[in-house]
């Protein structure tokens, strides 16, 4: 009877527990993996120094980031390249909006419109085999590196 | 016995051969030193202080601003500030920060707050400026963590605090405060004193005092003439070498204060001696009679408080040079120019005012009290030994400047780089290990640790391996990302609940940090750096006037036993002085120090004339009434009344409304006043104790059988 008492508890504690908050790979290795997914990025500013940020574009928290971003723009865009990876987090069903933003022309501009300016988008469906590859690759990428939240702001390899 | 070649005969009819070109001669190079006077007399003296202090220099060396920082203390009405009245502070906040010439302001609202959001899957770190807050927000954070807020809010928060650093005093006429407020910190408006006024009332005092003291006017005029030609080659002579820099009134007083005993032992002399002798020969005897004691108390004087000169301060450079000129200007001119003019002059039925009660003061010290001495020199003995034990247990307590709740301090470094964070973490850790939670620090590594704990809570922090980028980073998404801008020197500011302890706060900064990585970059801790410095700079000229003067009663006398009574009597009234700084607290002033040098060289000039006097008179078979009798005739007397001249002279600086000058008139007067009883009172009766009354000093004093026979 006690051990079945203690079996279920630990299940339980399994059940409920975080999944691993850690960075899983070193700063060196998380830039490499990074490096392959440069042409998957949306890229704003121009500045020196890159960040790396994995962002879900309907999370509350990762559209408050961008608003600060864009609010301090000047010296934001001026310092810094940072570099966004559309990740969707579990439970927003942002999956059709991602790859629309990451279909169309202009993705800087409709991330902008839905994230800072709130502006109502209904998402089409989208079935191109390049925008699910790189939809597929963010996501193994974001797997090695252990992207548990969002935004997931990465500089100089270590995550914030 | 064959009749010793009077000293001095022939340079004096010399002198008086040629008296009036000499006169003539002395007069106008006097009146073209007059004329290159132009400069008025400084009393706010602090850009005189900063002037070759060395932390000034080392501010100046690393080309770093000089900043002043002025609090404006908001005072609300009862009951605290409620949530219209932070939010009305905080815009006020806002308005200080945007004036020219403002480099930061530090209140309850400048801090930054971490605030760590998170979602289901999500979090962000947001970076707040308290000002930001919602003055509800605020009010809650004062209430919970109020330790932050120490020294900018008062526990009942009806005071609020704003520490403005900036290039000058903020105009607060233009912004919206609608309390009452307090600002400290100003700089005093930069006066120069109406010289007319403060010296013209000193002459009017010293000519009624003279003429009162010798019923006569000549003296007055005589004294007059004096002053005004020793001053006049002193600051002319100083002028000469040292164009533009002006003078501080203090240092004017003791160079006039040092050459003004000259004269009055001369003059009493010349004066008192006409009651047997012709006018002619009365100056010619004042002047045999004071020339070696003038002589050594010039020597003392010069090299004693001449020593300031080897200081790296302006100001005390500036004393020393003005003391050393005066020194010597009034020696030459005592034996010049007071002669010749003098020797116009004879005094027919000469009075001086203190004249009967000398033989009555005489009687009274000739039978001391044995105890009564014995008890007063065990007391200043045990008060002296507590005196140092307490200084060096105790820190020496320094006056705190007006703005005494600040220190500003620059890191060397002028980018936040680990090496910079690791510095502020060291100096908080020991600053908290020193003075506990008297004095807060406030500095960029608080923001940045709120950062990084907010981000890490679980790992301890460590300066030294904050990830520099993602803390930056993370400040300008906020909009606070100057805060960690390379370029600006990094500011560190120490607040004290405790003001007066500044100086101490200061001094053990500067012993802590010997790698010399801070700079003190406020105005104000800068010129209590320096007045520190000062203060201990000068003691060790009182201490060495102190020695010479041991010194030169040896080579005078060649007896051990009138040095120990130099020191003795010459220390009494700094010993008791500091005995009261110690009891009552009181802390060590410039002005207590300046006045301490020239109680000292007041002091020192009495030593030299008794011992003189006693020394000449060595081989006298009077009994001890009849040697005291006339010591304190011919020095007692001259030395009594210029103590009292000066003293009455000092007393008037009381009357000034100005701080400084104020306490300079006061330690100057009480430290005259007490030298002048110790001299009068301690030394001759010591000399009797310790040297008349021993049989054992043989051939000095006593020609053989003289204590038998009178015993």
């Amino acid at each position: 009877m006690k051990r079945t008492i203690l079996l279920l508890f630990s299940l339980t504690l399994l059940l409920f527990a975080d999944p691993a908050k850690k960075q899983l790979l070193s700063p060196q290795e998380t830039l490499n993996v990074l490096d392959g997914l440069d042409r998957d990025a949306i890229v704003i500013g121009h500045g020196k120094k890159v960040v790396h940020a994995f962002i879900d574009p309907l999370c509350p928290l990762s559209q408050m980031y961008m608003r600060h971003l864009y609010e301090h723009r000047d010296r934001m865009f001026e310092k810094y390249s940072i570099h966004l990876y559309l990740l969707e987090l579990h439970g927003k069903h942002s999956g059709g909006l991602i790859r629309n933003i990451l279909a169309s022309d202009r993705p800087e501009e409709i991330l902008k419109c839905v994230m800072v300016n709130h502006d109502p988008y209904v998402p089409e469906p989208v079935k191109s085999a390049p925008v699910e590859e790189t939809v597929q690759e963010i996501t193994r990428a974001a797997e090695k590196i252990g992207v548990y939240k969002r935004p997931y702001i990465i500089i100089n390899g270590k995550a914030k | 016995m064959p009749r010793q070649p009077a000293p001095y005969y022939p340079q004096f009819e010399r002198l008086l051969a040629f008296r009036t070109p000499f006169i003539l001669v002395i007069l106008a190079l006097l009146a073209g030193l007059f004329l290159t006077i132009d400069r008025g007399y400084i009393l706010n003296d602090q850009a005189l202080w900063l002037e070759g202090s060395r932390e000034y220099q080392r501010v100046l060396h690393e080309k770093y601003p000089k900043a002043h920082v002025y609090r404006v203390q908001a005072v609300l009405p009862p009951g605290g500030a409620d949530r219209e009245e932070v939010a009305l502070l905080g815009r006020f906040h806002r308005q200080l920060e945007k004036r020219a010439g403002v480099y930061k302001v530090e209140s309850a609202f400048s801090g930054t707050q971490a605030v760590l959001h998170k979602e289901d899957g999500s979090s962000l770190l947001e970076m707040r400026r308290l000002e930001t807050l919602d003055p509800e927000e605020l009010l809650e954070l004062m209430e919970r963590e109020p330790e932050r807020f120490a020294g900018f809010v008062s526990p009942d928060r009806e005071r609020f605090s704003f520490f403005v650093v900036g290039d000058a005093a903020p105009d607060l006429e233009e912004l919206e405060l609608p309390y009452d407020y307090l600002v400290s910190g100003e700089e005093e408006p930069h006066r120069v004193l109406n010289d007319r006024l403060l010296f013209g009332g000193l002459a009017l005092i010293l000519f009624l005092l003279f003429t009162l003291a010798f019923s006569s006017l000549l003296p007055s005029l005589a004294a007059i003439l004096f002053i005004a030609a020793n001053t006049a080659a002193t600051l002319g002579v100083y002028g000469l070498f040292f164009p533009g820099r002006p003078s501080h009134v203090s240092v004017v007083l003791i160079a006039v204060t040092v050459s003004l005993m000259d004269f009055i032992y001369i003059y009493y002399k010349w004066h008192v001696l006409q009651a047997q002798l012709s006018a002619h020969k009365a100056l010619y005897r004042a002047l045999a009679m004071t020339f070696q004691p003038i002589f050594w108390t010039t020597f003392v004087t010069v090299i004693g408080i001449g020593s300031l000169l080897l200081t790296d301060s302006f100001l005390l450079q500036s004393i020393g040079y003005n003391v050393v000129i005066s020194a010597l200007s009034g020696f030459v001119l005592s034996f010049t120019l007071l002669p010749a003019a003098l020797s116009f002059f004879r005094v027919k039925r000469p009075k001086v005012l203190a004249q009967l009660s000398v033989r009555h003061f005489a009687d009274l010290e000739a039978h001391y009290h044995k105890k009564t001495l014995n008890f007063f020199l065990g007391a200043t003995l045990a008060a002296a030994l507590a005196v140092a034990a307490y200084f060096v247990a105790h820190p020496v307590p320094v006056q705190a400047d007006r703005n005494g709740c600040v220190v500003d301090l620059s890191l060397k470094s002028r980018s936040v780089d680990n090496r910079a964070l690791e510095q502020i973490a060291v100096l908080e850790e020991a600053v908290e290990n020193e003075f506990g939670g008297m004095v807060k620090v406030r500095s960029v590594l608080e923001t940045v640790r709120q950062v990084v704990e907010a981000e890490n809570p679980a790992r301890p922090f460590a300066p030294e391996s904050v990830d520099l980028d993602g803390v930056a980073f993370s400040l300008e998404l906020y909009g606070l990302g100057e805060m960690l801008e390379e370029g600006d020197p990094v500011r560190v500011t120490l607040f004290l609940e405790e003001p007066e302890r500044k100086s101490e706060v200061i001094r053990w900064l500067r012993k802590w940090d010997r790698e010399k990585n801070l700079l003190f970059a406020d105005h104000h801790s800068l010129l209590s750096a320096a007045k520190t410095d000062s203060i201990f700079q000068m003691m060790e000229a009182v201490a060495l006037v102190l020695i010479l003067l041991m010194a030169v009663s040896y080579f005078m006398t060649r007896h051990a036993r009138f040095s120990v009574i130099a020191l003795m009597v010459n220390a009494i009234p700094i010993v008791w002085l500091m005995a009261a700084v110690v009891l009552f607290r009181i802390p060590l002033s410039t002005e207590m120090v300046v006045g301490m040098i020239i109680a000292v060289a007041l002091s020192s000039d009495a030593t030299m004339h008794f011992f003189h006097y006693f020394y000449n008179h060595r081989h006298d078979r009077k009994d001890n009434e009849k040697i005291l009798e006339n010591a304190m005739f011919y020095v007692g007397t001259p030395l009594a009344m210029g103590n009292v001249i000066l003293a009455l002279s000092f007393a008037v600086l009381l009357f000034v409304q100005i701080p400084a000058i104020h306490s300079l008139g006061l330690y100057s007067t009480l430290l005259v006043g007490l030298s002048l009883l110790v001299d009068l009172l301690v030394l001759p009766v010591l000399y009797l104790r310790m040297i008349k009354e021993d049989p054992n000093i043989r051939d000095f004093y006593h020609a053989p059988g003289d204590l038998r026979e009178k015993h």
